[in-house]
C-alpha cells in the first residue's frame, strides 16, 4: 500500500480534511462485507453509488467518498479479482472537476496499473460480478 | 478526547445504519424471490405510501425503532437485539439478561489502524439478527448477508478485519 494513501485512509496524513467518520465508515462497510452500492454504468442520474465504473475507459472504478458534499474524494482503482479492489490514486473531487479532466485522468489509469506489474483485473457486467457482499446497483430497482 | 469520541460515535452510527439497511435489503431480496413481493405490498403492510417506501429503500438512514419494527412485521421477521461486550465478546447483554455466546466469537477492531476513530464505541458493540420466521433453522439475515443459522457465532461486528486485506493499494 502506498504510504500516502494508507495514511490518508487511516487519518495519519496531513490531509486533515480527508479523514472523517463517514469515510471510515464506508471503508469499514466494504471491508467488513456490509451493504454497499455500486454501478458498472457510471452514474448518469446521480444516484450516488459508492463504487462506480467510469464510462469509456477500460475497467476503471472509483470508490466515491461523497459526503460531505463540499469535501468529496475519489479513490480510483480496479478490481484485481472478485472482492479485491485495488485503489491506486486518491483525488479530491474538486480536482477532477469537469468531465474532460476526469476522463483524461481515468484514461491515464492504465499506466498507473502497469506500475504494479502485469496484474490481471476483473472484467464483469453487473456489480455482483465484482462484489460478493450485499450489494445493490441503484439503477436496478430492488422491488 | 471529546472530539475523538465524537468521531467514534458518528462512525459507529453510520455503520449501524448501513447494517440495518443491508440486512433489510437482503431480506427484501429474499422475499421478492419467495413471494414476488412488490413495493405496493410493502407500502400496504407498513402503512406507508409508495413514495415513503421508495425513500425508505433509497439508502441507509437514521431509522426509528418504529420503522425497523414495521419493516420486520411486513417481511415476517423478528428482530433480535443484543449488546456485545467488547472487553469480553462472548458476553452479551440481551433484553432477557446476560448471555454467553460460543467462545469462537471474536470482536476484532473494526479497522486495524490503531486510531481511536475506527474502533467501536465504548466497551459495548451492537449486533442484531433478523431471523427468518418462515424457516428459522435455515437462514439468519444479518448486516453481512444470509448465513446459515447453525453459524450463530457470526454477527455483524464479528468479522476479523484488516483494512489491508481488501482495500489494497500498491
Amino acid at each position: 500500500m502506498a504510504r500516502e494513501i494508507h495514511d490518508a485512509l487511516t487519518g495519519r496524513s496531513g490531509i486533515a480534511d480527508f479523514h472523517n467518520a463517514r469515510f471510515a465508515a464506508l471503508i469499514q462497510e466494504y471491508v467488513a462485507g456490509l451493504y454497499v452500492t455500486g454501478s458498472p454504468n457510471d452514474d448518469p442520474q446521480e444516484l450516488r453509488p459508492e463504487f462506480e465504473r467510469l464510462e469509456n475507459v477500460n475497467e476503471v472504478w472509483v470508490m466515491a467518498f461523497r459526503a460531505p458534499k463540499f469535501n468529496q474524494w475519489r479513490l480510483m482503482g480496479r478490481f484485481a479479482a472478485f472482492d479485491i479492489f485495488v485503489g491506486l490514486a486518491l483525488y479530491r473531487r474538486s480536482y477532477l472537476d469537469g468531465t474532460q479532466k476526469y476522463r483524461t485522468i481515468a484514461q491515464a489509469f492504465d499506466q498507473l496499473w502497469q506500475r504494479i506489474g502485469t496484474a490481471p483485473f476483473l472484467v464483469g457486467n453487473v456489480i455482483e460480478d465484482y462484489i460478493s457482499q450485499p450489494v445493490r446497483d441503484p439503477y436496478v430497482p430492488i422491488i | 478526547m471529546s472530539q475523538s469520541y465524537e468521531g467514534r460515535r458518528q462512525f459507529a452510527a453510520y455503520v449501524l445504519e448501513t447494517s440495518f439497511f443491508g440486512a433489510y435489503m437482503t431480506a427484501i431480496a429474499a422475499r421478492k424471490g419467495e413471494q414476488e413481493l412488490t413495493q405496493n405490498d410493502l407500502a400496504e403492510r407498513t402503512g406507508r405510501d409508495k413514495t415513503g417506501i421508495s425513500k425508505l429503500l433509497s439508502g441507509p438512514r437514521n431509522w426509528t425503532i418504529k420503522t425497523i419494527s414495521d419493516l420486520a412485521e411486513a417481511l415476517d421477521l423478528r428482530v433480535e437485539f443484543k449488546l456485545v461486550d467488547l472487553y469480553n465478546p462472548i458476553r452479551q447483554f440481551t433484553p432477557t439478561g446476560v448471555m454467553y455466546d460460543a467462545p469462537s466469537v471474536q470482536i476484532a477492531p473494526l479497522i486495524n489502524t490503531n486510531t481511536a476513530q475506527v474502533t467501536a464505541v465504548g466497551n459495548v458493540g451492537i449486533a442484531f439478527n433478523a431471523y427468518n420466521l418462515w424457516s428459522p433453522s435455515v437462514n439468519m439475515l444479518t448486516g453481512t448477508g444470509m448465513i446459515p443459522a447453525v453459524n450463530t457465532a457470526n454477527n455483524l461486528l464479528a468479522a476479523p478485519i484488516d483494512v489491508n486485506a481488501q482495500v489494497r493499494v500498491s
